[in-house]
């Protein structure tokens, strides 16, 4: 059996803005669970006069000294687990669970974190945020680089994030770069589909020799299947069940729709 | 002077205004003359034919029969009624028509005592119900009254408080009442239960079936016949009872020693007996003073008509610990138990209130399901749970999905259960 949590009263008039989310927060238990869920995504700045500002207005002057003190003596994930610790908001096994999370992030190698970052984004829809974050790996200089499998799925990553944003050249562009690192036979038809999604029936030309006339009959009847299916799935599901509705409550909640399309839009703009 | 401390009795036919003298710590009531029964003032109002003059009591009547002015009557129950009223082909609310009420109301102790500010008014009725109370707050609101110096009781609470505030000679062991007037008979029973920690002040009352009109004075016979109905109300309400106290009050009962001798002698065995018009109206102001200080006057649980006899709980963690948490005393006047609070669902899919009985402390649980609120990540949904309450038995709670900030936004979904407290 869980618990109930007595919520923080507090006026908060300048909320913590969360850039890589694109959401402000507004209340202690909130901050909690941004950190808990997204240690991964925070960096250095993090503890910044933003901070302090938004723990002021929170009227907590333990947790404002004790960050003050925190930010002079140790890092940044001392920094969050200080405040984890101080708001209890979570329990001492919660507690345990994070502190062995941060263990495991502190061992990480820089780029191994920025990738686990650009995952978490890319979790959340996060796509151009996590596209940064690929980015700064593939720009860094560890020796993680020498690996070929992870600088693989970086690609494939990317590829993914450019694909959900409807950048089928760039998405195809990234997949062929980790098809040269892997050989991966699997990317063909990942391939062929961005290909179709450009209006293209062929396999792009890198693996064009690997794929006999059958498997590319395979992929083709493989896309028509998907193509179907995605007409009762997603967005198109959202829309079709709004057919259902009477009029106005149908015209009603097609702006809505749409307009939960737009915000849904704007924040991956943002990210 | 201080600002003034009032107390108003509120009722159908007659109304009265106390005020408290925290120098003497007593309540005295505005008299319009000489005598115990000046006190009464006639729930009517008259406005002036042709002027935004309005005028209460014996002068609203007089002025009426002079056809000066148009008279409304009836004022209360045209509030529960939520009624209206035309005068001079002006429909007035009777929401206008109380506030204009109170307000001549008010004009007394502030002109007897010079003071126009009022620290706190306690309006005391016979029944409390919800939307008479809105109502009469909205008419108090006309006259310019802050809600926050806006107190209401019932006519038992006015009773008990009225009594506690007495030397504790008066009530070792139970008091009891009796009001007798044109809205009917009433009796009242008020007893501190000592042996517990804080002590029980346990109050109640029984309107009584044998009531009668009050006409029946009007012949000898008709004063002997309700000395012998009250006479068997005694035999049958007060036998086999440890009473130390008997309060008469209502219009019915003055000069009761003329034509009452069998029910006065049943009452006067070995227990003081008072008579007086304005106990309702004390109390009242009683109870206002006593909410003007931080510390109270009355340290007891107050388990009575009007109060909730049952506390409302539950758990929560509050800065890392579970504890109780208590939404709504026993004791609490029901009128403002009202409570709000904001909760984070820390795995949880069904709200427990615990309802416990000041007299039993048995515990029964009243579960609410949380299952028609979306589905979100753990810790990541804040609840506010508004209790409101519409009589000291009926609760209504709330749940309002308030989301997790812009991390989830809110639905807005709201889910309502209404159950009984005893």
């Amino acid at each position: 059996m869980g618990n109930l949590i007595l919520s923080r009263p507090a006026e908060i008039k300048r909320p913590y803005y969360v850039s890589d989310l694109g959401v402000h927060l507004y209340s202690a238990e909130e901050l909690c669970y941004y950190i808990y869920h997204n240690a991964v995504l925070i960096d250095e700045s993090f503890g910044d006069e933003r901070l302090l500002d938004f723990i002021h207005q929170m009227d907590q002057p333990r947790l404002e000294e004790r960050i003050l003190r925190v930010k002079e003596q140790g890092g940044l994930y001392d920094l969050l687990y200080a405040i984890l610790q101080e708001l209890r908001y979570y329990n001492s096994s919660e507690l345990f669970n994070f502190r062995k999370q941060l263990e495991s992030l502190s061992r990480a190698s820089l780029a191994e974190r920025t990738k686990a970052k650009g995952d978490s984004l890319f979790e959340r829809g996060q796509y151009y945020g996590a596209i940064r974050a690929y980015n700064q790996v593939l720009d860094q200089d560890g020796r993680e680089l020498a690996d070929g499998e992870f600088v693989a799925a970086i690609w494939k990553n990317k590829a993914a994030c450019y694909a959900r944003t409807d950048h089928y050249a760039e998405a195809l562009a990234d997949l062929k770069n980790a098809y040269i690192l892997t050989r991966d036979a699997g990317l063909a038809e990942k391939m062929y589909a961005l290909n179709r999604l450009m209006g293209v029936d062929d396999v792009p030309e890198p693996v064009k020799n690997q794929v006999s006339p059958e498997t590319l009959e395979q992929f083709r009847s493989n896309w028509e299947k998907r193509w179907q299916l995605a007409s009762y799935q997603g967005k198109a599901l959202e829309a079709g069940t709004l057919e259902e509705e009477a009029e106005p409550a149908r015209s009603q909640a097609f702006r809505q729709l749409l307009q939960n399309w737009k915000d849904e839009y704007r924040r991956q703009q943002l990210s | 002077m201080e600002p003034l401390i009032l107390g108003i009795d509120l009722c159908d036919t007659y109304s009265q205004i106390s005020v408290f003298s925290p120098e003497s710590g007593t309540a005295e009531p505005i008299l319009l003359g000489e005598g115990e029964n000046s006190s009464l003032i006639s729930t009517v109002l008259c406005k002036m034919k042709g002027s935004d003059t309005w005028l209460i009591g014996y002068e609203a009547y007089r002025r009426a029969l002079m056809g000066e002015g148009t008279m409304v009557d009836k004022l209360v129950k045209l509030l529960y009624k939520n009624g209206n009223a035309t005068i001079e082909g002006v429909q007035y609310s009777a929401e206008e028509l109380m506030g204009h009420y109170i307000e001549q109301l008010l004009k007394l102790p502030r002109e007897k005592y010079g003071v126009e500010e009022v620290r706190c008014l306690a309006i005391t009725l016979r029944q409390l119900s919800p939307d008479l109370l809105d109502r009469l707050t909205r008419a108090c609101d006309r006259c310019g009254l802050s809600r926050s110096k806006l107190r209401f009781l019932s006519h038992t609470e006015s009773f008990a408080f009225f009594v506690a505030s007495r030397p504790k000679e008066i009530w070792p062991n139970m008091v009891v009442g009796f009001d007798l007037g044109e809205e009917g008979l009433d009796y009242y029973e008020m007893r501190i239960v000592r042996g517990r920690r804080p002590q029980v002040l346990e109050a109640r009352r029984e309107s009584l079936e044998e009531a009668f009109d009050l006409d029946i004075f009007d012949t000898a016979v008709g004063a002997r016949m309700a000395d012998t109905i009250l006479s068997s109300c005694a035999d049958r309400l007060l036998t086999k009872k440890l009473i130390s106290s008997v309060f008469l009050t209502g219009e019915g009962f003055n000069h009761v020693a003329n034509w009452a001798p069998e029910f006065l002698r049943r009452l006067c065995n070995k227990r003081k007996v008072f008579e007086g018009q304005h106990l309702f109206a004390d109390g009242a102001a009683i109870l206002a003073y006593d909410s003007t200080r931080a510390e109270t006057i009355f340290p007891y649980v107050c388990i009575c008509e009007g109060r909730l006899s049952s506390s409302i709980s539950l758990y929560a963690v509050r800065e890392g610990k579970n504890e109780q948490l208590v939404l709504a005393a026993a004791g609490s006047n029901w009128y403002e138990a009202r409570s709000t609070a904001e909760f984070i669902l820390d795995d949880v899919a069904n709200l427990e209130l615990m309802i416990t009985p000041f007299a039993t402390q048995r515990v029964e649980t009243i579960g609410i399901s949380l299952s028609e609120l979306p589905a979100r990540p753990n810790k990541a949904t804040r609840i506010q749970l508004i209790l409101s309450f519409s009589s000291e038995n009926h609760v209504t709670a709330r749940v309002v999905d308030k989301g997790f900030g812009e991390l989830y936004p809110a639905s807005g979904k709201v889910i309502r259960k209404d159950f009984l407290i005893s």
